[in-house]
């Protein structure tokens, strides 16, 4: 599945992906031609800087002109697979956080478990996941992509809300049992609502992680905004590259905002409040 | 009242509590004091069950504390630890409401008497709608004191309460929280490792070593009679200058040794009473008896005229009825005076207190401790 990748990659070494003078290479789509052919180059290419950046924008508005719906389509498929892999990765998440806030010698192997299945690259994660669900026919689409950003999701969440548990105050706990809170008060009146800001704090590390890797759905079936980057580069369409890098970075640090934004709304406000 | 019977409690091989037995009386402020790990805080949560003893019966009212419910028995007893227990994300209101809402009280007589507790700490209204970041250590520790009391509970118990504020809102702290007792009256243990906190605000205090009591008895009984090394070393050398703060100006005013004198007496009059008197004081009385000023004699000038000048001052140094011995002493170095008068609260004019009789008080203490 990844030879497309590869050898549109190969096909642009000597001319190194990264540089600049490749952002700016007149691509195929143009003349129409969608493989891994490229165009002849110019013998100089700073003389006619000018005119490369033009067709470039040129390239990228045809871009836009043709593809803006598959653009919302792929977007809002990108916000599908985050919208259903975060929300579940929450209600494991922060249950298994909060058993283990009071159980020391579980926690440890939970979060260790947890950062072993971060280690792992997202691409062969999804590779795996693929391979595991092939047997019940799910091993393309939604499922693996999802499957996978929610194992991704785990530690952070598990880990912020294990830790902002335990970090309450011992003063705080001991005036609240000294008043005759029951344990279940206890959790659900101080130590959650203290530990809001980090367990958030653990929701967006997810959701930002979520959006990149994410990226990589498309090559399991399941589209979002990594399509224009890999077909990009397997057509050598770099205004679709570009178009496909922009738009997750983009939604990355938007969904980072918003989530800081959130964050902030629902601490409480005594934690908000400085001195005066 | 609060009986402890045979309390025992280990932790592993450590005895932290060795066979105690106290009645601590109802209304009274019992301060609980010792070195760290003597195991006083170790007796103090033993009361509301935050730690459960191994051997031994606790006692509130006649009624084993083990009876009960622990949850249920906390919620009917006040605590009180270091300003660091409020509940941060709660406004000073709903921290003080903790208790009430707990009982499920309504609404109406949960804010009634939360304004009511914000009263008695000396903390007005607008204070209710903060929140504990924005308080001052002496504040959220006025508002711990509050929450505790909001419930109206029969037993207070307080953990090194003024441990963190700083000595100077201390004083001011522990001077409002006597006022509030004496309004309250609860049934108090206080525990402290501050020997002189123990000594302003005790009733009694019980003094603790490695777990066992060593000595239980009013404060004046243990400033006069200590009952080991131990305890006179916790006292410390002082002890007797300690002995003057539970002694008030009052017990020692002298009404002699000075002359008095309306605010319109010629100035050549009051010379020529003083002298003939041999005196040097002379303090202004106006016709409601308020202290007014004093007349006195310098005898550190130079002479004028072959006599030493009259010096009229209008805003002497003075001391209050209630003030005690330890502050009217340093009150007389600070300001060099060998002789203050002493009025009541309203201003009048009652007598004057002397150095000598303050020594004579010391000199006393120190007969009787070693009788």
């Amino acid at each position: 599945m990844f030879t497309p990748v590869l050898s549109a990659l190969s096909c642009f070494m000597p001319q190194s992906v990264f540089g600049l003078d490749t952002l700016f290479y007149p691509c195929p789509f143009k003349a129409g031609v969608r493989s891994g052919y490229i165009d002849s180059r110019p013998e100089n290419p700073q003389d006619h800087l000018a005119a490369k950046e033009a067709i470039l924008i040129e390239n990228l508005m045809l871009f836009l002109k043709y593809y803006n719906e598959r653009i919302l389509l792929e977007f809002l498929q990108h916000l599908k697979i985050i919208g259903v892999s975060i929300p579940i990765s929450i209600l494991v998440s922060v249950p298994i956080g909060i058993y283990i806030s009071s159980r020391p010698r579980i926690a440890k192997i939970v979060i260790y478990i947890a950062g072993i299945l971060m280690t792992i690259p997202s691409l062969a994660l999804f590779g795996i996941m693929v391979v595991s669900f092939a047997p019940w026919g799910l091993g393309l689409g939604m499922v693996p992509a999802v499957t996978a950003i929610t194992i991704y999701s785990l530690l952070p969440i598990t880990r912020n809300t294990y830790t902002a548990l335990n970090s309450v105050p011992a003063g705080v706990l001991e005036a609240a049992k000294g008043m005759g809170f029951s344990k279940r008060q206890t959790l659900w009146k101080i130590r959650i609502p203290l530990s809001i800001p980090v367990i958030m704090a653990g929701v967006r590390t997810s959701v930002v992680l979520g959006v990149s890797v994410a990226t990589f759905a498309t090559l399991v079936g399941a589209g979002g905004l990594g399509y224009f980057i890999f077909s990009g580069i397997s057509r050598s369409n770099f205004a679709m590259v570009l178009a496909g890098a922009v738009l997750v970075s983009a939604l990355g640090i938007g969904v980072n905002w918003f989530f800081m934004q959130l964050e902030i709304w629902l601490t409480p406000r005594g934690l908000r409040v400085g001195r005066k | 009242m609060i009986e402890y019977r045979n309390i025992t409690k280990r932790f592993g091989e450590k005895i932290a509590v060795n066979n105690l037995n106290m009645t601590l009386e109802k209304g009274t402020i019992t301060m609980l004091i010792g070195p760290s790990g003597c195991g006083k805080t170790t007796s103090l949560k033993m009361v509301n069950r935050l730690v459960d003893p191994d051997e031994g019966d606790i006692l509130i009212n006649g009624e084993s504390v083990f009876d009960l419910d622990p949850v249920k028995l906390r919620r009917s007893i006040g605590y009180v630890i270091q300003e660091i227990g409020l509940f941060p994300h709660y406004s000073v209101f709903d921290n003080i409401a903790t208790l009430p809402r707990l009982h499920n009280w309504d609404e109406k007589k949960i804010k009634d008497r939360v304004y009511e507790v914000l009263d008695m700490v000396t903390l007005d209204e607008s204070y209710a709608d903060k929140y504990p970041s924005q308080l001052s250590g002496g504040e959220r520790q006025r508002v711990g004191l509050a929450r505790a009391l909001a419930a109206d509970p029969e037993v207070l118990l307080m953990d090194e309460p003024f441990g963190a504020i700083d000595p100077i809102n201390r004083l001011i702290l522990q001077q409002s929280f006597l006022e509030i007792q004496e309004e309250i009256k609860k049934t108090i243990i206080f525990v402290t490792h501050d020997i002189n906190e123990a000594i302003q605000l005790g009733d009694k205090i019980a003094i603790m070593n490695q777990g066992s009591l060593v000595q239980f008895d009013t404060v004046s009984e243990i400033l006069a009679n200590p009952e080991n090394e131990f305890v006179e070393n916790l006292l410390g050398h002082d002890r007797n200058l300690k002995a003057l703060s539970l002694k008030k100006a009052r017990d020692y005013i002298k009404k002699e040794g000075y002359i008095t004198v309306g605010p319109d007496v010629d100035k050549e009059a009051i010379r020529k009473e003083l002298e003939e008197k041999d005196l040097v004081l002379a303090y202004i009385i106006d016709s409601r008896g308020r202290l007014k000023g004093r007349y006195y004699i310098d005898k550190a000038a130079r002479k004028v005229d072959g006599r030493y000048p009259l010096v009229r001052e209008t805003r002497p140094y003075h001391v209050e009825r209630t003030t005690s011995l330890t502050e009217t002493l340093s009150r007389m170095l600070e300001y060099g005076e060998k002789v203050l008068p002493v009025v009541s609260r309203n201003g009048r004019f009652r007598g004057v207190i002397d150095l000598d009789s303050i020594f004579e008080e010391v000199k006393q203490a120190g007969t009787a401790k070693g009788a």
